[in-house]
């Protein structure tokens, strides 16, 4: 019989449930075809297959000249909402806390050939991505997959994301012990339960090793576990810190400990708990308000404890909550090659650079990880060929996708390096300087997430080129530096982080666009996330190089010994920082430098041209740019009030903040409004929240809410964390009055609206 | 042995600056200079010998690629032929076409021209066309028999993925020397 379907060739290679889901997905494509299944259904079957949208997916593209449909041959098909079949798609590999092997890495170097660009980029979550997929190749992609091992089921969704661990468990200096295993066990029990079916959003888990480094980044996870042990009888015993209700997006919480010192044995069953009271009491209508985090907000942290605990006595026993323990061994992994040491051979040029900043010397003597720093998060699949090849020469089957967007080849015997520097350099994979300055993360941005504002990519890249060619010249504070980079508000470059964080807005010059980042700083990476920056102001795209340098040399020049970023921007005052980057704040006209209109690495204009030049063509600044400016002011001093213990004040300017954008946006339609927070509030609801003008296209009314409910609730008490939510909220209303002045502006003058802003 | 996909690379003899062509291939998709739907730009300069710099299509996508260290303009078609390319040498007369008209274009635009002498076949289809030596055997046969009215006179076809099973079929042909009469 000739074999004509990977279906067929697949079928004795894939774990049968895996292919039956895989068959009953194909199916499900099909009916969606035939107009039996419902775009609302259809997309979240497909979300849940880690099968995602991508930019212009709706079939309109802005191509610098004007908006034009794309004709795809789909016929009026779509695969989801606004969602056209034939449209490219973004496809994400669930990867275990970042855990893979050679055999796999290159099943998907091919499907990047086959289906992608060629190109394997690892997410800030561990996961692989592909993007260019067409919706029709994913059945085929998905068992080619399946039959080494990987699914991508609930990649995306509302589902249990992968879950993400430290990239060097098990091989760590200062790990309580490896929570591989548990990571693992996790994966699989929650993987396609039944209790982790009906949730309202997304629910991220993740663990840690240990408390003081980042790793596994618990403490902005739904869930998030950290690792340590104790005596009890005479011997060492396992637990974990449970962490529940941490998240980025658009204003960032810290998770909160929900319970502490829990024996291994029960991480499944509390979790399982957990995932219960979530389905059972969060929300499930408003996306924006339906993580974990809203719902423990909403319920208090003691009665959410309290409702776990409950839950968990009630729960039908399991065997697989502890089945696992049995086979948790000593050490997960076993060395290809016996340990040794460097012995004084000549050594490569350029490995002392990479020797520097690349390797690990693991706890097990003789052995290092290394890092392959790579950039963008992007290789090639002629490059993971190479490595696959590589990691079976040197270490077998140890490779691993970090948060910083980088692969790891854990247990090289240290004699070994100067050959794995040469092999890896051989295919441009040894680049120095991983997890320092150079090392940017980025998420996908403009170049493919339909949510993206600016290129997060683009300014990225920027600044890495610009950083490798004087890194040398570069004083060492600013070498380990974090630098992160989102293409919006939404955080999947985890700027809150970073020391230095950016997040795409865009503002209106003369009835154009100019893309914007936001500037964030001062967050912090080690203690597992342990401190989120804050937003200093917005500059244009073009200018955020020049704002880099000034702040970067204005810390090297003036921190104390040993004083860390997140330290010195809390000496230093956020003031005086604002004051280092207000000179890059304005916007050149388009005469003066049309450059500023266009992105980084994209030389379409940022606006549409079809905007036109309204019958303001001559005004240079618009009375809502007036007003607005006076919203951001209010919003600083929030920040200066917060940076110096002023909470109630803090809070209170960050509100006033927005009142004063909501007057902004009214006094274009209503002069005379005066200034009475009453009736500026009253007549924002009926102008622009109740009228759906200030919706998001995406967070719908969100942003508008945030000043409703403050006017309508102020809080009793105020201390720090709601005054710094407060501040994070009034930044994104003021971002959602901007693009609302503009969105209006666009409709006026042609009744287009950009893509940017729709 | 039909292909769902393949792939066509002209190489170029000379370095190019990939910045520079950003706007040129925005410039392409603005014009509407190509054949098939071309949906965007994307950008992999900053990977070393990596793809490129891709216009990413519905049927097709074309690129600077960058591959082996030996630039070339690439075409490869992967879905949605013409229901006449119903055999390997139609389907490899399409490819081949649309890849030389980008490198038309890109001669008009930039000056580059591309090496007449030789160009690369790259078969990324693992299923219906697995880089075995049967499969090479069967291609090169379709190249020198049903071919060279479209590709020009073939001096020479090779293998240059040799027999790593991972790898898509890649094969090498090297046209026939001009005879000066
Ligand atoms: S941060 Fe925004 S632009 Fe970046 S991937 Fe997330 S949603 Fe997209």
């Amino acid at each position: 019989m000739t074999i004509t379907t990977w279906k067929d060739q697949l079928q004795t290679a894939i774990e049968p449930t895996l292919a039956e889901e895989i068959d009953l997905f194909e199916n499900q494509l099909e009916l969606k075809k035939q107009g039996k299944l419902t775009d609302q259904v259809f997309g979240e079957t497909r979300l849940r297959r880690g099968a995602y949208g991508q930019r212009y997916d709706n079939g309109q593209r802005h191509d610098g000249i004007e908006s034009r449909t794309l004709p795809f041959p789909s016929d009026g098909l779509t695969k989801g909402a606004e969602t056209i079949w034939d449209a490219p798609g973004m496809q994400r590999i669930k990867i275990p806390y970042g855990g893979l092997n050679p055999e796999q890495l290159e099943v998907m170097a091919q499907l990047a050939e086959e289906y992608s660009d060629n190109i394997l980029h690892i997410t800030t979550r561990q996961d692989i991505q592909l993007h260019f997929i067409h919706l029709e190749d994913t059945p085929d992609l998905m068992r080619r997959l399946g039959a080494v091992g990987i699914t991508t089921r609930e990649a995306c969704g509302n589902s249990v994301r992968n879950i993400c661990g430290c990239p060097l468990a098990g091989v760590c200096r200062t790990e309580a012990f490896d929570i591989t295993p548990y990571a693992d066990a996790m994966t699989w029990f929650l993987m396609g339960h039944d209790d982790v079916q009906d949730f309202g959003r997304k629910f991220k888990i993740a663990f840690s090793g240990c408390e003081d480094e980042a790793c596994g980044l618990v403490r902005f996870h739904d869930l998030g576990y950290v690792a340590k042990t104790k005596i009890v009888d005479g011997e060492v015993q396992r637990f974990f810190d449970v962490y529940v209700g941490g998240g980025l997006g658009t204003v960032p919480h810290q998770a909160k400990v929900l319970a502490e010192w829990v024996p291994e044995a029960e991480i499944l069953p509390q979790a399982q708990a957990v995932a219960r009271v979530f389905a059972r009491l969060g929300e499930k209508k408003n996306r924006n308000r339906a993580r974990l985090k809203f719902l423990i907000a909403k319920l208090g942290l003691e009665e959410f404890q309290r409702l776990v605990e409950e839950e968990r006595k009630i729960l039908p026993h399991d065997d697989r909550w502890t089945s696992y323990l049995q086979d948790v061994p000593e050490q997960t992994e076993v060395a290809l090659k016996p340990p040794t040491f460097l012995n004084g051979a000549p050594l490569p040029k350029g490995f002392n650079d990479w020797y520097a900043t690349n390797v690990y010397h693991q706890r097990q003597e003789g052995y290092t990880t290394i890092t392959i720093k790579l950039p963008l998060g992007d290789i090639s699949s002629d490059q993971a060929y190479a490595l696959a090849d590589i990691a079976r020469e040197f270490v077998g089957e140890s490779l691993r996708a970090t948060v910083e967007q980088n692969l790891v080849l854990r247990w090289v015997s240290e004699k070994d390096l100067p050959a794995v520097f040469s092999a890896l350099d051989r295919w441009g994979l040894a680049d120095p300087g991983a997890e320092k300055v150079t090392d940017i993360t980025s998420c996908p941005g403009t170049d493919t997430c339909k949510l993206g504002i600016a290129s997060s990519r683009g300014l990225s890249a920027e600044l890495r080129d610009r950083l490798i060619e004087k890194n040398g010249s570069l004083a060492p504070a600013i070498q380990d530096l974090k630098v992160k980079v989102s293409g919006c508000f939404n955080s999947c470059g985890q700027h809150h982080v970073a020391d230095i964080g950016f997040f795409g807005n865009s503002r209106r010059r003369e009835n154009r666009a100019v893309p914007h980042f936001q500037v964030v700083l001062g967050g912090k990476w080690k203690e597992n996330g342990g401190a989120y920056g804050l937003a200093v102001g917005a500059v244009p795209s073009k200018n955020i190089p020049a704002v880099f340098d000034t702040i970067t040399e204005t810390y090297a020049a003036d921190r104390n010994e040993e004083e860390t970023f997140h330290d010195w921007i809390g000496r230093y005052g956020k003031k005086e920082v604002r004051n280092l980057i207000q000179p890059f704040m304005d916007v050149p006209t388009y005469a003066e430098k049309p450059e500023y209109f266009s992105d980084w690495g994209d030389p379409r204009e940022f606006t549409m041209s079809d905007m036109g030049i309204g019958e303001c063509a001559g005004e240079v600044v618009s009375l809502f740019e007036i007003e607005v400016a006076r919203a951001e002011g209010e919003a600083f001093d929030a920040l200066i009030d917060l940076d110096e213990g002023r909470f109630v004040e803090a809070e209170a300017s960050a509100y006033k903040a927005m009142v004063l954008a909501a007057r902004a946006l009214i006094r274009n339609e209503y002069i005379d409004i005066g200034d009475d927070p009453d009736r500026i509030v009253s007549e924002f609801k009926t102008r622009f929240y109740d009228t759906e003008k200030f919706f998001d296209r995406f967070a719908k009314g969100k942003f508008g809410r945030y000043l409703l409910s403050r006017h309508a609730n102020p809080p009793e008490s105020i201390d720090e964390d709601i005054a710094r939510r407060r501040i994070e909220e009034a930044n994104l209303f003021i971002e959602a009055a901007h693009a609302c002045d503009a969105k209006l502006a666009a409709e006026a003058g042609s009744g287009g609206i950009p893509n940017l802003l729709a | 042995m039909i292909p769902e996909r393949i792939q066509i690379k002209l190489f170029i003899n000379k370095a190019v600056s990939l910045a520079d062509l950003v706007p040129v291939f925005h410039g392409w998709i603005q014009q509407n200079e190509l054949d098939g739907l071309v949906l965007d730009v994307a950008d992999y300069r900053h990977v070393p010998n990596g793809p490129g710099l891709l216009l990413m299509g519905h049927e097709g996508d074309y690129a600077l690629d960058l591959a082996d260290g030996r630039p070339g303009v690439t075409y490869k078609h992967k879905r949605d032929w013409p229901a006449e390319a119903d055999t390997f040498a139609t389907r490899l007369a399409l490819a081949v076409n649309r890849a030389r008209r980008a490198a038309e274009l890109l001669n008009r635009d930039t000056g580059i021209t591309v090496d007449p002498s030789r160009f690369e076949i790259k078969i990324p289809d693992r299923l219906n066309v697995p880089n075995t030596a049967g499969s090479f055997e069967v291609i090169q046969q379709e190249l020198l028999n049903e071919t060279q009215d479209v590709v020009g006179p073939i001096g020479a076809v090779l293998n240059v993925a040799g027999d790593d099973p991972r790898k898509a079929l890649t094969i090498e042909v090297e046209m026939a020397p001009v005879v000066a009469i």
